[in-house]
């Protein structure tokens, strides 16, 4: 009973310490704009010289509306808290959690929730806003329970790219050298979710192998429930498969960290 | 003359022993230089996706095919390369510097200030994945259109590289030298990072007016759209003496700059 | 003899911002933000012959450091003259850099993931040393110092102590004329403290190199400078050796008892200030001309069973000192 007010304090905290970075939040947001821009042109040249309507399955509307959203989507769900855990695993601060009563897990979840929800709601509103407009620009009409559960995937996304870095993040168990290791990881990571393009544009062999992994949940997913590419039996499927994903990862991490925590301890002791 | 032109071999056996330094430190440390390689490689498989797109949707931008772009984007790989190889560790060690006072230690070297922090550091890992990528692409989009390969060609490539290198060093070190002023100027970085992202394309693909902008303003398109238009014979007379001068104008710029920063040093810290 | 250092009415200030916190705040500051001065050097006058080696003394936050800058031209005065070697070290002239060496006990010049070997090359060829004297130089610091065995070890391998020998070894490869040393022993142990300062004094003696340093540690100054210059809030408030320190500001000294007997302390007080007291010891300040009949009429009063009369401690008049801000 009594470790929920911790972690209503540490959620707190988080929001504070979000806080503090508004400006580094602001710059962020408009060095996000920079690669929409590149994309936004180079999809516009693409679709423009082209009679075709269609290119990898998307129609010109869908395809910059997903390029937006996908941004700002990974700009929501992808956490440093792989960086965080690391060092903490790394430098020892792992050790004052083993003696606590709240755990280690519940305590990084809660602090990233906070953290995020600044940005969430900010950003949620900027996506509205950018849907609003392309939508009646490109004339797609979203329907309002595609809104809906569009917060919803977000949601379970964010959980879910938390665990994904959560279970990367026990490599630091095992590895000595850690710094580059999360950059590589973060960005394969936000590659293979379609965090850069579509996965349809990495072909028909990889993206059918992706459908075998929790990555397109976390922004591919979200992205085209948004742009209104998916219809409603498939978001039904979608959101599933999140919760699915949230809990097998959710295993997974346990194990890891098990196996993980074995190890540290034997070197502590 | 005969000065400068010791001075010059001075700067260069110091150099010589910067890359020396640079290379035994990085051994001792082989697990991060071998990581350092990885995460390049991640950084190029992203920007990979872009000639994935091209080649799949038969891109024409204006009247340059695939095999244009790859040139460009090749061009693009080899100059992210050399950035994070010769100035990517200094420029972000700069506003350390400024930070923990190291940099009194700097100054009372009888060497130029600017030299000793800027080009310190050369990362001999990093480097190799962005080159090797970089010079095949610019290999086979050179080939793949048919541009002979004469003295004169290849001169006029090499020489906006260079042109490419030093405009690179001048924009690139601005967020850096601002440090002086700002506390944090992080964020800007990120806006330059992101900016320098925009040359992964032509720059015919952008509309006219941040094409303006980009060539004479804050000059980031020129780094990596001269080259490969220069051998493409798409350089205009005026355009391929702009792209001679810029970097000679920014040198200049950055070095005021660079004096005003040591000025507010040396008269505003504690 | 020659002057090395000449300064006149030197002072520094620096200008800082508030800076309060909250959003509206920082708007108000982008717009109309409150300038605030400190004066971090104000009025010191000195100067310094070849060959001499001087302590800057004081607490920290004094000027000792920004004064040390200002000599070596990392910082820019803002007020006063002053001429180092015959230059104005603001102008950071080659000629000039290449002629002094500065030392921080708390930085370092030594590039941690190199052995020191590698650092002091590099020196060498910033400073443009000719090879043979740079060969011939290197070989008697290290000789000098004792450190030929870790030479070529990576300095983040090295214990505190060789690694300030290092840094000694690096600025000294040039010879300079003149060298600053900015807190050189600090976090040294004790064996190690005594065999730097052994070192600078038979550095300076040999070689006529001009030191001057600062330094928290007594010892470093009693042992090693024939001049003090003790700087407060700013200002110089002494300039002499450590001895005449005792002379003009130290007119107490200590007399420790031991009594036989239990005595209460309020029967003391008359005789001086009772700086401690238990029942059988007690230690009092007395002034220095009043020691002999004092202490003939405690003998007399008091079951003294051993009596004992000290200086006070250095460290303890120079805090004296230190509360000072007029020149003695």
């Amino acid at each position: 009973m009594s470790i929920y007010p911790k972690y209503i304090r540490v959620f707190k905290l988080g929001v504070q310490a979000s806080m503090e970075y508004r400006l580094d939040f602001a710059l962020s947001l408009i060095s996000a704009f920079f690669p929409i821009m590149i994309q936004y042109y180079i999809w516009t040249a693409v679709y423009g010289r082209s009679g075709s309507g269609q290119f990898f399955g998307y129609t010109y509307g869908e395809m910059i509306l997903y390029t937006i959203v996908a941004a700002i989507v990974t700009k929501i769900v992808t956490t440093n808290m792989d960086h965080v855990i690391a060092s903490d695993i790394k430098d020892g601060a792992l050790n004052k959690y083993l003696v606590q009563p709240a755990n280690y897990f519940g305590l990084k979840l809660f602090t990233m929730l906070g953290q995020k929800l600044f940005f969430f709601t900010v950003m949620l509103a900027v996506l509205f806003l950018v849907i609003f407009y392309f939508g009646n620009r490109y004339a797609i009409h979203i329907p309002l329970e595609n809104l809906v559960c569009f917060v919803a995937a977000m949601a379970l996304s964010l959980i879910l790219n938390f665990l994904i870095s959560y279970t990367i993040a026990a490599i630091a168990f095992w590895l000595s050298e850690i710094s580059y290791f999360f950059e590589m990881t973060g960005l394969l990571v936000i590659i293979l979710s379609g965090g850069v393009f579509p996965i349809e544009v990495f072909g028909q062999t990889v993206s059918s192998l992706l459908n075998y992994l929790p990555f397109k949940y976390t922004i591919y997913f979200p992205s085209n429930v948004i742009n209104g590419k998916l219809m409603s039996s498939e978001i039904t499927e979608g959101l599933l498969m999140q919760i699915f994903w949230i809990g097998f990862m959710f295993l997974v991490s346990k194990l890891v960290w098990r196996i993980g925590f074995k190890k540290y301890l034997g070197l502590g002791g | 003359m005969k000065t400068r032109l010791g001075t010059l071999k001075t700067y260069g056996i110091i150099y010589l022993q910067f890359i020396k330094n640079c290379f035994i430190a990085q051994m001792e440390y082989r697990t991060n230089f071998i990581l350092g390689i990885a995460v390049e490689i991640a950084y190029l498989l992203s920007k990979l996706l872009y000639v994935v797109v091209v080649y799949k949707s038969d891109l024409h931008i204006g009247d340059i095919p695939p095999d244009g772009i790859l040139m460009f984007v090749g061009t693009y790989t080899m100059m992210t390369g050399l950035y994070s190889g010769l100035f990517f560790t200094n420029f972000v060690r700069i506003s350390d510097y400024v930070r923990t006072g190291e940099l009194d230690l700097l100054m009372v070297k009888p060497i130029s200030l600017q030299f000793m922090v800027s080009l310190r550091y050369i990362d001999l890992g990093m480097p190799i994945p962005n080159l090797a990528a970089g010079i095949t692409m610019v290999s086979i989009g050179w080939s793949a259109l048919g541009i002979p390969v004469t003295a004169y060609h290849l001169f006029l490539f090499v020489l906006y590289l260079l042109s490419a290198l030093v405009i690179t060093y001048c924009l690139m070190i601005i967020p850096a030298i601002l440090s002086f002023w700002f506390v944090n100027t992080g964020g800007l970085a990120g806006i330059f990072y992101a900016i320098w992202d925009a040359n992964n394309m032509p720059m015919p693909i952008y509309p006219r007016l941040i094409q303006r902008i980009g060539v004479y303003v804050l000059p980031f398109l020129v780094i990596t759209n001269f080259a490969p238009l220069s051998v493409m014979e798409r350089l205009d007379g005026g355009l391929m003496l702009w792209g001679a001068i810029v970097p000679i104008l920014l040198l200049v710029c950055v070095r005021l700059i660079w004096r005003k920063a040591i000025k507010n040093y040396s008269s505003a810290s504690g | 003899m020659e002057e090395a250092i000449k300064v006149e009415q030197l002072a520094k200030s620096f200008t800082y911002y508030t800076k309060e916190v909250g959003v509206m705040n920082s708007l108000k500051n982008l717009i109309n933000r409150k300038t605030l001065t400190k004066q971090a050097v104000k009025d010191i006058t000195f100067s310094i012959s070849k060959g001499e080696i001087v302590a800057f003394l004081g607490p920290n936050g004094a000027g000792k450091t920004t004064t040390l800058k200002m000599l070596s031209g990392i910082l820019h005065p803002t007020g006063g003259s002053l001429s180092v070697l015959g230059f104005k070290p603001y102008e950071r002239k080659k000629e000039f850099k290449k002629r002094f060496a500065i030392v921080m006990g708390q930085k370092s010049q030594l590039w941690p993931d190199l052995p020191a070997a590698e650092s002091i090359l590099l020196n060498r060829y910033i400073y443009q040393v000719e090879e043979q004297t740079y060969k011939r130089t290197l070989d008697e610091l290290v000789e000098l110092l004792d450190v030929k065995h870790v030479l070529n070890v990576q300095v983040r391998r090295l214990s505190l102590g060789e690694r300030m020998k290092m840094e000694l070894i690096a600025a000294l490869i040039h010879k300079p004329e003149l060298l600053f040393l900015d807190e050189p022993t600090i976090g040294l142990d004790v064996v190690t403290q005594k065999r730097v300062r052994e070192f600078l004094a038979h550095y300076n003696e040999h070689y006529k190199t001009t030191i001057i340093l600062t330094s928290h540690y007594m010892k470093d100054v009693e042992d090693l400078c024939k001049r003090t210059l003790i700087i407060n809030d700013g200002r110089l408030v002494f300039d002499g050796s450590l001895n005449q320190v005792h002379g003009t500001v130290n007119q107490t000294k200590i007399v420790k008892l031991k009594f036989s007997q239990s005595v209460e302390a309020f029967r003391l007080e008359p005789y001086g200030a009772v700086r401690q007291t238990d029942e059988f010891t007690a230690t009092l300040e007395i002034a220095k001309e009043l020691i002999n009949p004092i202490s003939r009429e405690l003998l007399g009063l008091f079951p003294i069973e051993d009596i004992t009369i000290e200086e006070r401690p250095i460290e303890e008049v120079i805090v004296s000192l230190y509360n000072r801000t007029q020149p003695v």
